[in-house]
């Protein structure tokens, strides 16, 4: 299940845009960038976005189209859900993660799990944007072109290479939030997000990070 | 001739995934590509995306696995996986003449396939293209039975496969794209 979070971690960052996916030249101002998403991450309480996910694999010539929504509210609360062509939820509030698909639900506790624990503590620094600080586990590179910022994210650790290779984060020029997110795995085949219909700071009741 | 549900010119077949193990239940999607020349290739991929393992099938060796999370990488648990799949897709079944059974009471006609490691017996009503029903057996034990759920229009709608001597179920529900 921690595989599970993990890939929720490095999905869900902030909110939804125009995707813009070339990657472009080194980025002039790093500093700049990081310290100005930070802004963005404490400005931000709510999130919520529709998604597609492209699953390409190498072995088929059609890719794998999942579509869902997303909300996240502060803090720590996010809300991930399938809704085509299969229903699934992922609902991570207070301290636990809830799985809902068709046939069961079930809980686990983070706190109580270390690997849990330290994949909230990811997801949060996606969040706020502390993760492009986390130089102990990750390579970043950063890159720009006319629209968008592009951040890559290499694992350090050889065990989680084996299953990502690479993750992409692409930020709208415009208001920094990220417009797509593609996670790389080894063989060619890599998991492509792309949000729409974003939007900031709406009014997000807690009932919907609720496990009920 | 028995014929796979899984065999196909073109196209691939996608299924919700749920599998039961002791007391652990775990989901995703299973992709299964056939080609035309009777080999298929298996990728198990989380609902998020992540996969968790691609093995492909052959007629007539064994099977390769291209990649199964490290989690998953137990010599046990890929031999079992690889059964299962195995019995499912039929693929040691191409091209091979079964012996065969025939259950007059309840109409069905059973083909029979030895192979390296045991049996595989797959049940039809008589006039049917696909089997129901499909059995591995080891020496005198009934290993693993399947159960087959489709139609000749639609393909297989479902697959359900039991462990009949360890705690373990795999359930297969097809995606139509």
């Amino acid at each position: 299940m921690y595989i599970k979070i993990f890939q929720i971690f490095v999905l869900l960052a902030y909110s939804i845009l125009l995707p813009a996916q070339n990657t472009g030249k080194p980025m002039n101002d790093v500093p700049g960038f990081k310290s100005r998403l930070e802004t963005l991450a404490g400005r931000v309480n709510t999130i919520e976005s529709d998604f597609v996910q492209e699953k390409n694999l190498s072995v088929l010539a059609d890719k794998i189209v999942s579509k869902g929504h997303f909300c996240y509210k502060k803090d720590n609360n996010i809300r991930w859900e399938y809704n085509h062509p299969y229903r699934y939820l992922i609902i991570i509030s207070g301290g636990k993660i809830f799985i809902k698909e068709d046939k069961g639900q079930k809980q686990y506790d983070i706190e109580s799990n270390r690997m849990f624990r330290e994949m909230n503590n990811f997801l949060s620094g996606c969040i706020k944007g502390d993760i492009l600080k986390n130089e102990k586990d990750f390579n970043a590179g950063y890159f720009e072109n006319e629209k968008s910022y592009f951040v890559t994210l290499v694992p350090k650790s050889e065990t989680m290479r084996k299953m990502l290779n690479e993750v992409q984060i692409w930020f709208d020029k415009s208001d920094l939030t990220v417009s797509a997110i593609k996670m790389l795995e080894s063989g060619g085949d890599y998991t492509k997000i792309d949000f729409t219909g974003k939007k900031l700071n709406s009014e997000i009741p807690l009932e919907k990070f609720s496990f009920k | 001739m028995p014929v796979s549900w899984f065999k196909s010119d073109t196209g691939h077949f996608l299924f919700n995934t749920n599998i039961d193990l002791m007391k652990n239940h775990f989901t995703g999607i299973t992709i299964v590509k056939p080609d035309k020349s009777g080999n298929y290739r298996v990728i198990m991929i989380t609902e998020t995306g992540l996969k968790l393992l691609d093995i492909e099938f052959f007629p007539d060796s064994a099977p390769e696995v291209h990649y199964i999370m490290e989690a998953m990488d137990k010599k046990a648990l890929k031999r079992t996986l690889k059964n299962d799949l195995s019995l499912i897709l039929m693929n040691q079944t191409d091209g091979r003449s079964p012996g065969w059974l025939l259950d007059h009471k309840s109409d069905t006609q059973i083909a029979k396939y030895r192979i390296s490691n045991g049996k595989q017996f797959y049940l039809f009503k008589t006039g049917d293209t696909y089997p129901y029903k499909a059995n591995y057996t080891k020496g005198l034990t009934n290993k693993v039975t399947a159960r087959y759920y489709g139609s000749d229009k639609t393909g297989p709608d479902s697959i359900g496969l039991v462990h009949n001597n360890i705690p373990l179920k795999l359930s297969l529900f097809r995606i139509h794209d």
